[in-house]
Parts: C-alpha cells; sequence; structure tokens
C-alpha cells in the first residue's frame, strides 16, 4: 500500500521510501523512515497536497510524491520487521552514546574556574527552520531580527554581540536546516560554517514539540564532534501536552548539555548563558571526548575499514573529524567526496568505499545512505524512549483553525478574503494619519512660502524638499498598516497554510509550493524575498521564483498606487488595490509558465513542508516589526529620497533662460499697469497672472534638462499616454519606486501661493488644449506600467548576487521593462478604441 | 551674487558628491553585505549587527 492511499484521519506504518537521492533523503530526514507512525490529517482544497503527521509534527506531501512511500496499516507487520532490521543492523538502543574516550559527560561539563580562559566566546546558533533560533538570539542580543512562524526567515548568517558574566559572546544567527547533508544551499552553508569558521560553541536549537525530528540534526553534530550546547527550545509547548521528558538522563546519554528554554518569552537564556560559559571553560581546560553515535555492527565495520584507508593521510587540513569523512563518505555526500579527490590516493578510497556501500546493502537490503538515516532515527528513538513519556493532552486549535482556513471550498475564499481586509484597511484605516500628515505638509509648505524671500533656495526647499519629500511621507502609516497584516500572518503560522492551499496552484506553474513564502514576502521588499529563494532545493524552480519575485508589487510601489487610486478610484480602492496584486500575481504565474517551458525545462523537488502549529504572535514582536519598518522608511526620506528630489530639482530648475523671464516679468507688469490704470478688474488681474505664470512654468520645465530628458524619451511612452514628466517620473524611479512619487511632487509643483496635495495638483494637470493629463485609462497603464517594470537597482543586485550573474540580472531588467510596455500599450490603445 | 543662489549650488556640489560617491560605491566597492546595496527597505541588515 502506498501513502498516497491513506485516507483522512487514517493511521498507518513507514515500510520503505523509494525513490532516489536528494527526494528520498530529504522525505528520512523530515522523519519518513521505516516503522514511523503516519497519519493522513487533510487535504489542500485542491486535493493536493495532503496534510500528515508524523513524529509529532504537520508536514505536508503532494500526492505525487506520497506514492512513493509504502506503508502498511497492520501494526503487527511493522513490529516483525522491526524485530528483523534490528538484527540486520545490529543496533542496540540501550546501548546509549559510545564515547572515545573515558570521561564521562558529566566530566567534561565540570567547571573549572581556576583556570584562566579566554573572555571571548564565539557562539553559533543551529537548529532545524522554525525551531526558534533567531527569537533566542535576538534576546540574547538584544538585536531585532525578523521571526516568522514558518520555515526560512533567517537566510544568511547574522551576527550580534552581547555581555554576560564578564564574557563578551558573539552570536552568529545561522539558516535554519533539518540536516547538514549538503543537498540545499542552507545545508551547505550551515556546514561550511562550521568547519571554516570553527564557533567555540555551537547552540543547537531543538524544538522541544517536535523533538525527535528536531535531534536528527543533533546526530549529525554529534558526528561532526562540535563542542555544542542543546537549547531545548519552545519547553512550554512539551508541558502543555502533558509530557514529562527526563532532559538531564539524556544530556548525560549523548554527553552535551540540554538547556530548557522558551525563546519568545526568555525563559532559560541566562542558564542557556551560564552553560555555555561553563562548557567553553571544559572544552579549553581538558581534552574534549567525543560521543559517537552506534551505527550498529555492519555500519561500524564499514566506518573502521574506512579509517583505516587514511591511517598515512594527514586529515588536519579537512578540520572534520575522521569518522564523521568516512561516514559522509560512506553517504556518498558529493561535498565531502569533493574534497577527498584533492587527495593522491583517491582512487583506493573511492575503490574501497564503494566495495563497502556494496556490502552495506547486500546485508542490510537498503542503501548506505538509508541505512544511517534509519540508524540514527533508530538511535534517537531509543533514547527517547527511556527519558519522553507519551503524549496525554492534544491541542486542536490547529487541527480546528486548519479544517476551516484549508478547507476545500473555504479555503481559497478565506485567503482572498484576507488580502482585500489587509487592503481595505491598509487604504481605509490609513487614510485619516495619512490626512494628518498631508495637513503638516502643507502647513510647513505654507509657512516657507510666505516667510521667506523670493529666490532659487525658497524654490528647492518648496518645490524639491517639501514637494518630492513631503509626497511620499505622508503613506508612512498605510505602510505601517501593510507590515501590520504581513507581521501577524507570518508570526501566526498563516503563511505555510498560503503555501499549502496553493501549492496544486504552484505546481500547475512549474513552481513548488514553497515559493510562495518568497512570492508573499515579495510584497514587503522584493530584495529579501529574492534572498529566500534560497530555501527552495532545486535550482531552476529557484530561478524562475527569483525571476517573478519582482511582479510582487512590493510596498515601495504602495505609495505611487494610493496617489492615484484616492484621485481616480476612490470609491473602489481597496478593490483596485487588490486588482492591482492580483495582475501582479497573473503576470507572475504566466512568466513562470513561459520560463519552465523555455528557460528551465528540468523536474522540480518534492513539496516537503513543515505546516507549524498556529502561535499567537506577541504584542512585542509586531511592534518590533512595525517600528523596524516605519524605521526603515523614515531613513529612506532623509536618504534616497531626499537625494533624488534634490537632484530632479536640480535638473528641472536649470539652465534659466534670463531673457525668457524678463519677458514673462514684462507681461506681468503690463497686466498689473493695465489693473492700476483700471482697464482690467482685480479678478481678471489674477487670472491672467495665473495664466502667464503657467505658460512660464510650462517653457521653463520644457527647456530645462530634466525637460530635455523627459522630451527625448517621451517619442517611446507617447503610445502609452504618458506625457514627458510622466515619462522622467518613471526613469527616476529605477533607483526606487517611492521616487516616483517624489518626482511626480517635484515636477508638477502647482501654484505658487498655496501648497495643495500632491493629488490636488495632479488631477488640476491639464495640458495646454485644457484635456487633463491624468485620464482613468492613462492612469490605469501608468499604475500597470509601476506594478511591472524595472524592479529596483536593490532587487537587480539581488538577483545578480543570488543568481551569481549579471546576465539573469539584465534579463530581468529587460524583461520587466518589455512587459511594463507592452501591457500599457495595450491598455491604453484598446483602452481608447472602446472609448472612440 | 545671490545669497540664496550660492546655498544652492553649495547643496547642489554636496548632492552631486554624494552621488558620485553612492554609485562609485555600488559599482566599486565590496560590501559586507553585497544584496542590500543601498536599499534599507531589506528586511535583512549588514551582517554586522551590533547589540
Amino acid at each position: 500500500m502506498r501513502l498516497s492511499e491513506l485516507h483522512t484521519g487514517e493511521t498507518a506504518y513507514i515500510l520503505k521510501v523509494n525513490g532516489n537521492g536528494a527526494f528520498r533523503k530529504r522525505l528520512q530526514e523530515m522523519g519518513f523512515v521505516r516503522g514511523q507512525e503516519v497519519k493522513a490529517i487533510l487535504n489542500a482544497p485542491l486535493k493536493d497536497p495532503i496534510k500528515y503527521e508524523i513524529m509529532d509534527y504537520e508536514v505536508s506531501l503532494r500526492r505525487s510524491e506520497a506514492v512513493m512511500i509504502e506503508i502498511t496499516m497492520l501494526q503487527e507487520e511493522v513490529e516483525q520487521k522491526k524485530k528483523q532490521w534490528q538484527s540486520d543492523a545490529e543496533i542496540d538502543t540501550d546501548e546509549g552514546f559510545t564515547s572515545r574516550t573515558s570521561e564521562s559527560s558529566e566530566s567534561i561539563v565540570q567547571e573549572n574556574r581556576q583556570h584562566k580562559v579566554p573572555k571571548n566566546i564565539k557562539v553559533a546558533l543551529v537548529g532545524n527552520p522554525n525551531s526558534g533560533k533567531t527569537s533566542i538570539f535576538n534576546l540574547a542580543s538584544g538585536a531585532h531580527e525578523h521571526v516568522g512562524n514558518y520555515s526560512g526567515v533567517t537566510v544568511d548568517a547574522k551576527e550580534g554581540t552581547l555581555h554576560h558574566q564578564g564574557y563578551t559572546f558573539t552570536l552568529v544567527d545561522l539558516p535554519g536546516t533539518y540536516s547538514l547533508a549538503g543537498y540545499t544551499p542552507e545545508e551547505l552553508y550551515v556546514r561550511r560554517y562550521i568547519v571554516e569558521e570553527q564557533p567555540d560553541i555551537v547552540i543547537n536549537v531543538v524544538a522541544a514539540s517536535a523533538i525527535e525530528r528536531s535531534l536528527y540534526l543533533t546526530t549529525e553534530l554529534i558526528d561532526m564532534e562540535v563542542p555544542m550546547v542543546i537549547a531545548l527550545n519552545m519547553y512550554d509547548e512539551l508541558e502543555q501536552s502533558g509530557r514529562k521528558f527526563d532532559y538531564r538522563s539524556l544530556a548525560t546519554m549523548i554527553g552535551t548539555p540540554i538547556i530548557p528554554t522558551v525563546g519568545k518569552k526568555g525563559l532559560g537564556i541566562p542558564q542557556l548563558l551560564n552553560e555555555v560559559i561553563r562548557f567553553f571553560a571544559s572544552t579549553q581546560q581538558q581534552n574534549a571526548s567525543h560521543p559517537h553515535i552506534p551505527y550498529g555492527r555492519v555500519l561500524e565495520r564499514a566506518i573502521e575499514i574506512m579509517e583505516r584507508e587514511f591511517q598515512h593521510i594527514d586529515i588536519t587540513p579537512f578540520r572534520l573529524p575522521l569518522r564523521y569523512i568516512c561516514i559522509k563518505l560512506l553517504e556518498g555526500d558529493s561535498e565531502i567526496e569533493r574534497i577527498i579527490r584533492q587527495l593522491p590516493n583517491h582512487q583506493n578510497i573511492f575503490a574501497r568505499r564503494d566495495k563497502e556501500r556494496a556490502y552495506i546493502e547486500k546485508l542490510l537490503h537498503e542503501d548506505a545512505e538509508s541505512a544511517f538515516t534509519n540508524a540514527r532515527y533508530g538511535f534517537i528513538a531509543g533514547g527517547l524512549e527511556e527519558t519522553l513519556s507519551e503524549r496525554r493532552y492534544f491541542s486542536e486549535t490547529t487541527r480546528k483553525i486548519d479544517a476551516i482556513v484549508t478547507n476545500k471550498y473555504l479555503g481559497f475564499p478565506l485567503f482572498f478574503l484576507f488580502m482585500w481586509i489587509m487592503f481595505e484597511a491598509t487604504f481605509k484605516l490609513g487614510e485619516y494619519p495619512m490626512q494628518g500628515i498631508e495637513w503638516l505638509v502643507e502647513i510647513i509648505g505654507n509657512f516657507v512660502r510666505t516667510n521667506m524671500a523670493d529666490g532659487p533656495l525658497k524654490d528647492l526647499i518648496v518645490d524639491g524638499i517639501i514637494g518630492g519629500v513631503g509626497g511620499v511621507i505622508v503613506f508612512l502609516p498605510n505602510i505601517v498598516i501593510l507590515y501590520l497584516f504581513i507581521a501577524f500572518m507570518e508570526d501566526s503560522g498563516y503563511m505555510s497554510r498560503a503555501s499549502f492551499i496553493m501549492d496544486k496552484v504552484m505546481h500547475k506553474m512549474g513552481l513548488h509550493g514553497k515559493s510562495f513564502i518568497p512570492l508573499i514576502m515579495g510584497f514587503g521588499c522584493n530584495v529579501p524575498a529574492i534572498m529566500s529563494t534560497r530555501t527552495i532545493e532545486s535550482r531552476s524552480s529557484r530561478m524562475i521564483t527569483m525571476l517573478i519575485v519582482p511582479f510582487m508589487s512590493c510596498s515601495a510601489r504602495l505609495p505611487v498606487y494610493l496617489v492615484f487610486v484616492g484621485i481616480f478610484f476612490s470609491k473602489y480602492a481597496s478593490l483596485v488595490l487588490l486588482g492591482l496584486y492580483v495582475t501582479g500575481i497573473l503576470l507572475a504565474v504566466l512568466s513562470a509558465r513561459l520560463f519552465r517551458k523555455t528557460l528551465f525545462t528540468e523536474e522540480d523537488t518534492p513539496f516537503v513542508m513543515e505546516l507549524p502549529p498556529y502561535r499567537m504572535p506577541t504584542l512585542k514582536s509586531i511592534i518590533i516589526h512595525m517600528w523596524d519598518r516605519s524605521n526603515q522608511y523614515l531613513k529612506k526620506m532623509g536618504g534616497p529620497i531626499l537625494l533624488a528630489s534634490i537632484v530632479i530639482w536640480f535638473l528641472g530648475y536649470f539652465p534659466r533662460n534670463m531673457q525668457r523671464e524678463a519677458a514673462f516679468d514684462l507681461q506681468i507688469e503690463t497686466v498689473k499697469r493695465s489693473f492700476t490704470q483700471n482697464r482690467i478688474d482685480e479678478q481678471a488681474k489674477n487670472t491672467m497672472i495665473a495664466d502667464i505664470e503657467h505658460i512660464r512654468m510650462t517653457q521653463h520645465q520644457e527647456n530645462s534638462l530634466i525637460g530635455q530628458i523627459g522630451k527625448f524619451i517621451e517619442p517611446v511612452m507617447r503610445p502609452l499616454g504618458f506625457d514627458w514628466k510622466i515619462s522622467v517620473s518613471l526613469l527616476s524611479g529605477m533607483a526606487a519606486k517611492e521616487i516616483v512619487v517624489s518626482t511626480l511632487g517635484v515636477l508638477y509643483a502647482g501654484n505658487d501661493d498655496n501648497q495643495t496635495s500632491l493629488q490636488q495638483r495632479l488631477k488640476a494637470e491639464t495640458y495646454p488644449d485644457g484635456s487633463p493629463v491624468f485620464t482613468p485609462l492613462v492612469v490605469i497603464g501608468f499604475l500597470l506600467f509601476v506594478l511591472i517594470y524595472f524592479p529596483c537597482i536593490a532587487t537587480i543586485a539581488a538577483i545578480k548576487e543570488e543568481s551569481g550573474s549579471w546576465k539573469w540580472a539584465a534579463f530581468s531588467i529587460f524583461y520587466s521593462t518589455g512587459l511594463a510596455w507592452m501591457v500599457a500599450l495595450l491598455v491604453h490603445q484598446i483602452g481608447l478604441l472602446v472609448a472612440s | 551674487m545671490d545669497i540664496q543662489l550660492i546655498i544652492v549650488f553649495i547643496i547642489g556640489i554636496a548632492v552631486a558628491v554624494k552621488l558620485g560617491y553612492e554609485i562609485y560605491k555600488f559599482f566599486f566597492v565590496k560590501k559586507d553585505s553585497p544584496y542590500c546595496n543601498g536599499c534599507t527597505m531589506c528586511k535583512i541588515p549588514d551582517t554586522k549587527t551590533k547589540a
């Protein structure tokens, strides 16, 4: 029987995992090992993927992948087979961890304060994704790193320092990883970091809520002989489930200190740091003993034979223990194979390795890689059997919420409802504080206008700085509200469910459900979204995701939408906003399909994704998230946006044509004289002067440097209905999207006597024939262009870094800008045809 | 010469220098955090976050 045939609510036992390479390895690391109990929980709305419960946590798997797993529903059958497997491997789970030296684990951690030890400790934080590493890192170091209730939040190493008990800790938060097998970029990254940087202590963050699976990584770290302290995080969840865990006994067994912690509340952190100091001191004083995992007679013999092959070889440059090298060679680890190939006698080593692998396969009826994985899980099961009691209370909250939000009829409508509420709140709730800021900007603008003598500096301050920066800063409340919703979705665990229900759709696009998370992150900022594509195993899926992330409308584009939606579509603002975001998603879908069919035709990887339990986000984490955003937005106002506004103003102000200016001054003087001679009334005087000023400004702008640039590119943009000022704003928006708004703010400077909002100025803007510059049709084309074209310089640089080539960065520029032009052209021309 | 014009020129020179430096940095300076390239909207700060 296959796992895919298991009905919802049924339980079965795994007999065998078929398939090969990365696919099988990933499944085994996630706990799909022989003998393990698995339960089908529910199907996604489109019947695929399926959520399973295994090793006390929930994971989703596609139907096409579940078919690769052989199961039985008979417990007797699996019990019988277990005996057979055990006798094959001769793994005695009661044997405990072995140690090469005679010292007991207790003696390793004995305090030794008499000796002088260094006061700086470099600590690396490792652990499974979503095990709470970043929470511990933030609490310990006081940093404000982003945490979320889904996998892959940390995609790069981050460093922080703290002082505790006279010691200086350098904490390094590494990406979450289920193992150190080297199949994914994060696995390799973490392994290389540990080997090359050689941290003094590794804090291995183990999620107490999914302890069995989390300990798999621990077994690999033990094999690597790294000095390690285990932080048993989310310990409160384990206690709430009614389980009793004798973690002290397990710590003694594995020769590694274990400290219970609750990262989000900060419980256990001082004790953890004390233990790190104690353990560090002991490693400095004594020859550290290294416990070993017993792999059973067959595998141990193979390891021993392989060790003999290295008898006369100096392996110290590899900075890895010999036993680990041998195990990884037997497992067929490509990174270790690459290292060994550097040795002069590598042919002999590989020949011996191949013989041993064949020998293992013959005796154990499974390949070496599976044999090691099974042995590790067998060992963990043995250790936990003695120390961990059965779960007594089952939290139904996650199941109940999932039954609704992933329901086949309700899943998608609810997802779109959440999205709609998010945009409605962003627009409607944000309107009130926005009006307040707008009022403040007007007050400041008018104050400068009335109290400062006329001259270029006044123009720079009013039109350049206040007009440019003020046009963007008013949207701060909207950004904060958008991030409030994103933070809630991330921290609660709903983001993973969104990936779960979208997987089938993503699969149809030729993508992976995991690609959905970077895409959603792209709504915030495209740069971290592109970086988070590292969590996708397959290069082709990663590349496609990277190239379509820019179509996810980032928060920098929001001010542009809000300016125009507020004037032209105020009645349906939320729907129009949602429509823009949906258009971005649709274009991403179509582009992904196109890329899969043309550029990246290879198969994608399995959809194995952990579904964390729902957790109520803490007020603190939400506030940190929002504060970070507001802070960054404000900093941007004082940095690139201010700079760009001044540059645009300069380009618009110079060169000055004194002759033309004098001619306009003369015209105004003539009108004033006519008024004093009572030939015209005051109203006519004001109207005439306003007309002259408008013509003066239009002529000046058209002849300015920016006008010349705009006029140069205008022929390309004219078919889209854009005048030269719109064209220039799009050009300047290549640096950062908010600059589109600040440029419009500078170019559409409005009335000289009164500061009005940018929206009013844009609405009032007309061509010389009196027709409005911005019609709904032009605005739609413009908004679509902003949505689709050149993301921003930072995003392009991120694509270059992550893809490793300027080629893909250049491709992204041309593809997105070309597509934007085509879409805006179609919208405008079809719109004109329909209107006529 | 008009004092306002002088101030505007000074601001212009300062902005030009800053802009030139940013462009130079973008193309020629290897950063600790090469992904961000001056984008402060990014959630991932410099790799050396000091507490």
